[in-house]
């Protein structure tokens, strides 16, 4: 198994174990646990369709992580209007506003995760591992070669 | 329109938001790591190719080293280096000082990969002209599957190129000139003179076809122009700021290391005196880093995929050179720069203030605040100059990446329309509050950084090979090369 299905299949389990562990404030809601669970479904199911090297299956699995790099994205938003949301200034909408704080950072973590995963399987080896081939498509003529 | 606005907002705030800086801080550090710290051991290399020491008129590209340097540096060097550090030292308290100059140091990296990969992959357009930056490294780099990338990453920094680069600039410009000089002009050309439902002056209008006219004949010139205003302009507003910040750092030089302190510590251990803008120790520290990070990726840029446009103009034949004088740009930008502003807001503590309306404001009054009374109008002055001729010199280069990207996408026959588009738009930002398309520019802005890290990530290992190839050669100056030759 490579190392980009491993970080995909590892790093949702840690984003959800944090998840887990810090304490939940009653006022915040789960929706962005919804946007969580869509994006590691994506972010393994990329990582299973890698493990065949075909020109199909790296397709799909870019394609999967790019999906689960816009869901992150779509927690880390829930979690940005949840904050937003709370105007006040007294001691429980502070806690409750550092907790927000926190899973944005896991929230954040896991989409710099997928993303560079993404970015490995891009590379030019992964691609002809795959048995995809590079190709020119500049209109223009190169300064160097 | 109202909601539209604020969708908007929220939009540009999410994409500039977290997940957008641990990107750009774990590429930067990624490619430091990877070099292991090529920004510190071949930093003396970097000026020695800024001084033109490898500079070859024979070799292909359209603008020296320096110029290609400049050129990205008046894009950068902007109203974030004025305004963009007062504001993150009043959020995130001094310690975001400290992370922002860390993010310069890392930000070092991504410039210098991204500028590197910007030479091996520029090609010659249909008019002879140098075209290269993260849409050529994209489909020449990482293959046709990469197309829309390059495409999506083109249409984000055209738009961009109107937004941040043109009508916040113009806005900036105008703000500020008006601001410092409106009491000493005629009532007549400021007084309020509304137009199709926009209020503008005058004084506006006069500014804005000034602005125009003279961004239009810089941009008329190509990048060859480009470089030679920016060579110029870049190192005398640069060297005017700071001479500014180091007299205030000189008359408080006592306070110095009080205020280097504070700063490093509040970096690590949280300002918890604002208790209204975090609360726990844990988050006032993030709060530091948040802004910090945050301030220093809007002021150097480093990673949006601008710069390189510039740099792949460049005359070399090595790809690294130009990486390694790209490097200095963050350098400049971020650790020089912001880093005094910095010092100058912390000395005078201008963050101590109860509220901010305005960031460049904020850095008025800590300038201003810095030198004794009879000659305070000097620090203002500074930083009203800095700001007008920033803004000015911004406009000019952010022209030539929006030029080159339409040029990408259609031709070079659409660089003319482009270019009479671009000053148009840039007297109606002189004219015009328009608070959605800065929005709308800024979500842009971030879209362009998030499909140019593609690439940055998918071509790891051309960059390294690239590294290791130019530095297991020796690398003999022009100089001595010829007098070797001599002999």
């Amino acid at each position: 198994m490579s190392r980009i299905s491993i970080a995909s299949f590892v790093s949702p389990a840690i984003g959800l174990v944090l998840f887990l562990l810090i304490p939940r404030e009653a006022a915040i809601s789960s929706s962005f646990l919804v946007w969580f669970a869509i994006a590691a479904l994506l972010q393994a199911t990329g990582a299973v369709m890698l493990l065949v090297k075909q020109p199909v299956r790296w397709t799909y699995g870019v394609i999967c992580f790019w999906l689960a790099a816009a869901c992150y994205m779509g927690g880390y938003s829930d979690l940005h209007l949840q904050a937003k949301a709370l105007t006040g200034t007294d001691e429980a909408t502070m806690a409750v506003k550092t907790t927000i704080v926190y899973l944005q950072y896991v929230m954040s973590l896991l989409f710099v995760a997928v993303f560079g995963s993404l970015g490995a399987v891009s590379s030019r080896e992964v691609q002809e591992s795959h048995g995809l081939e590079i190709q020119d498509t500049t209109r223009g003529r190169p300064v160097h070669d | 329109m109202d909601r539209l606005t604020v969708a908007l907002k929220d939009a540009a705030d999410i994409s500039w938001g977290l997940p957008f800086i641990l990107l750009l801080g774990g590429v930067g550090l990624f490619y430091t790591l990877r070099l292991r710290f090529p920004q510190f051991r071949h930093f003396r290399h970097a000026i020695q190719i800024g001084r033109g020491k490898y500079d070859s008129p024979d070799d292909p590209g359209e603008v020296t080293h320096f110029q290609a340097l400049c050129a990205a540096l008046s894009a950068t060097v902007g109203v974030g280096n004025i305004g963009g550090v007062a504001t993150a030292i009043w959020w995130g308290g001094p310690g975001a000082a400290i992370w922002m100059g860390m993010f310069g140091v890392f930000g070092m990296m991504t410039k210098f990969a991204s500028c590197s990969l910007a030479i091996r992959y520029r090609v010659y357009d249909d008019q002879g002209h140098i075209l290269g930056g993260p849409m050529e490294s994209l489909t020449r780099g990482l293959g046709k599957r990469f197309k829309w990338v390059a495409v999506a990453f083109a249409i984000c920094a055209t738009i961009a190129s109107f937004g941040g680069g043109n009508m916040v600039q113009a806005n900036e410009m105008t703000g500020a000139f008006t601001d410092e000089f409106n009491s000493k002009l005629p009532a007549a050309l400021s007084a309020s003179l509304p137009i199709l439902g926009v209020e503008t002056s005058w004084l506006r209008i006069l500014l804005g076809l000034a602005l125009a006219t003279a961004v239009g004949m810089v941009i008329i010139g190509g990048i060859q122009r480009i470089g030679k205003v920016a060579g110029f302009l870049v190192p005398f507003m640069a060297i005017l700021y700071v001479l500014g910040a180091l007299t205030i750092i000189f008359y408080h030089i006592e306070e110095v290391p009080d205020a280097v302190g504070t700063m490093f510590k509040m970096a690590f251990a949280g300002d918890v005196t604002r208790k209204a803008a975090g609360g726990a120790v844990g988050l006032t520290l993030l709060q530091a880093l948040t802004w910090g990070a945050k301030r220093a990726v809007f002021s150097n840029e480093a990673g949006l995929g601008s710069a390189p446009i510039a740099h792949a103009a460049a005359k070399t034949k090595e790809p690294m050179r130009e990486g390694l004088i790209a490097m200095l740009g963050p350098f400049v930008d971020t650790v020089v720069i912001c880093m005094m502003t910095a010092t100058v807001i912390v000395l005078t503590n201008a963050w101590k203030e109860p509220v901010m309306t305005n960031g460049a404001i904020l850095t008025k009054t800590a300038f201003e605040r810095g030198l004794p009374e009879g000659i305070s109008w000097i620090g203002r002055y500074t930083v009203a100059i800095g700001l007008i001729l920033f803004a000015v010199s911004t406009a000019i280069s952010w022209s030539y990446y929006g030029d080159r990207c339409v040029s990408y996408l259609f031709g070079s026959r659409a660089v003319m329309p482009y270019r009479i588009a671009y000053v148009t738009v840039l007297f109606l930002g002189a004219n015009v509050q328009a608070k959605f398309v800065w929005n709308f520019a800024d979500v842009a802005n971030a879209a362009m950084a998030f499909f140019h890290i593609v690439g940055l990530l998918g071509l790891t290992s051309v960059v390294v090979a690239l590294y290791r190839d130019y530095f297991s050669r020796e690398q003999i100056p022009l100089d001595q090369q010829r007098e070797e030759a001599s002999e």
